[in-house]
């Protein structure tokens, strides 16, 4: 996709001094480009750090490629360009520490969030590879509201969760597929066992 | 209508990012999470959450306490399991009540708290129990109160404390109110550092525990009976206790003995109800010297030991011991051994 046709994100020019305005390229996984200002890039602390290692200037950034982020797509990715465009400059927050971790969701955030299950998942991996602690945090707190006032038995299916028998069992196949003669021993140990003779140990 | 439900495989995040949800969930949900599995289970422990305090009391019902301080305020986490059939010494819980709460500070804690309440088929009340330490990273427990008193719990109530108090450390154990015919071996059992004694059992009991090696032991009923014998007879490093029956006579040959070396180990005694003692008649005989300075010394269970006004004598081997009468401990006559000098 070409530049003039990538989805840009909307910004707000007049929050940012004219002499920092510099805007970098990323290209998702498919192709799809963005725009994003360098105000906003320091939400994250992967991307951050990436653009300042590369030294682009104004002129680079117009004529050399852009960047490629490999392993998130075009969908995610231009949720995740709005958030740090709408959060440009906020201060990134520090952990306390507390238990529950206090994180309220802003409007703005929440009408981000009205997605499907699949796209937030993507959004939490992309928040989580990027670094953006503030998007990690709103996002990681909608998974956590989905528990809220539920039993053992309702998180397992809201969460996917398997129970301890199902989790065995996948290990077993595991461990079976690994090594065709696992089995083997096994039936060894437990035909000795039958027969009452001495353990392997 | 039934409710929609949104799935989520949240296992397959990264594991930050695992970490972040459960840490933003509310306490009550991470509860509710940890017993989904023994994979969800260990998610909940690696938060690492710290406790600070943690109490377990087998009363009627048996309730555990755990208390935790965080930057903003404090949690608690409180469980209650109530045994319908307690007589039938079925070791799993009928209900099992779970209430958290937190405030900004502890006075405030109750404001603002969230109840769930179950019937349980599955887990017994020591399984329940270790779950709630293991996750909340716990490996000793602060404080332990037996105080069944329903003479229909007395014939099961052993039963039930092996099954709670198994594998788990004690620090302090307080017993009240107990007359069962059980309580020396719940006591065993239990094996705290430190013994608190709110009752007056018989001497015969009294011995039993005197001879365990615990780091405090807290016996001073007024009715309590203890004998010069039995005092002689302990292993405790600090014990407080009341002394009702003790003559001067008494006080004074516990000295001499311990002059010539018994009960070693002893590293503070405070006998209370010695009210009219006369310090002459205690010392007499013993060589000793008036106290010339005011010697402050940290005692488990005490704030600290402030000796003053005494007497100092000396152990055979050297050793110095200070006794006293405490006017703070109203009245008290503190026997304290100054290992260090």
């Amino acid at each position: 996709m070409s530049v003039e046709n990538a989805p840009v994100v909307d910004v707000d020019e007049a929050a940012i001094p004219v002499e920092k305005k510099m805007y970098y390229r990323f290209e998702s996984n498919d192709k799809k480009e963005f725009r994003v200002s360098e105000l906003a890039i320091q939400q994250s602390e992967t991307l951050n750090r990436l653009v300042e290692a590369m030294g682009y200037t104004s002129e680079d950034v117009e004529n050399k490629p852009a960047i490629a982020i490999e392993n998130i797509d075009g969908k995610t990715l231009k949720l995740v360009f709005q958030w740090c465009e709408h959060h440009k400059g906020e201060a990134i927050p520090v952990d306390d520490g507390s238990v529950p971790k206090i994180v309220e969701i802003p409007e703005f955030d929440a009408k981000l969030m009205d997605i499907d299950n699949g796209l937030l998942f993507k959004l939490i991996w992309a928040a989580d590879y990027l670094n953006i602690v503030q998007l990690l945090n709103v996002s990681c707190k909608k998974v956590a509201n989905m528990a809220q006032g539920k039993t053992p038995a309702q998180l397992r299916r809201v969460y996917l969760l398997p129970s301890d028998e199902e989790d065995e069992a996948a290990k077993r196949a595991a461990q079976e597929a690994q090594d065709p003669r696992a089995r083997e021993v096994e039936e060894e140990f437990e035909e000795r066992k039958r027969q009452g003779g001495n353990s392997f140990f | 209508m039934e409710n929609v439900v949104f799935l989520f495989p949240l296992l397959l995040l990264p594991v930050n990012a695992l970490k972040n949800v459960l840490r933003t969930m509310e306490m009550m949900d991470v509860l509710m999470f940890s017993f989904c599995s023994k994979v969800s289970k260990n998610h909940v422990k690696s938060l690492k959450w710290k406790a600070d305090f943690c109490s377990l009391h087998l009363l009627d019902p048996i309730e555990l306490k755990i208390s935790f301080r965080f930057p903003r305020g404090y949690n608690i986490i409180q469980i209650e399991l109530t045994y319908f059939s307690f007589l039938l010494r079925c070791p799993k819980p009928t209900e099992v009540r779970i209430n958290t709460s937190h405030g900004a500070t502890f006075s405030a804690v109750q404001k603002d708290s969230e109840e769930k309440h179950f019937y349980n088929r599955k887990r017994t009340g020591g399984e329940l129990i270790r779950h709630f330490l293991d996750i909340s990273n716990i490996s000793e427990i602060n404080r332990s109160q037996v105080g069944f008193h329903h003479d229909h719990y007395d014939e099961n109530i052993y039963y039930y404390a092996r099954e709670i108090y198994k594998g788990l450390k004690v620090k302090k154990l307080l017993c009240e109110n107990v007359n069962i015919p059980d309580y020396y071996r719940i006591v065993n059992l239990i094996l705290p550092k430190v013994f608190l004694h709110g009752i007056s059992p018989s001497l015969e009991i009294s011995r039993k525990l005197l001879i365990q090696n615990f780091e405090y032991f807290r016996m001073e009923h007024e009715t309590s009976v203890t004998s010069l014998d039995t005092l002689l007879m302990a292993n405790c490093r600090n014990v407080r206790f009341s002394c009702r029956q003790f003559t001067d006579k008494d006080f004074n040959r516990f000295l001499k003995l311990w002059i010539k070396k018994a009960n070693t180990q002893l590293e503070t005694i405070l006998f209370s109800n010695s009210k009219d003692r006369v310090m002459e008649d205690i010392l007499k005989g013993i060589p000793s010297r008036r106290m010339d300075e005011r010697r402050e010394k940290i005692a488990p269970m005490w704030k600290s030991v402030v000796v003053r006004d005494g007497y100092v004598i000396n152990r055979s081997d050297g050793i110095e011991a200070t006794i006293s009468i405490e006017t703070e401990h109203n009245d008290a006559i503190v026997f304290a051994v100054w290992n260090q000098f």
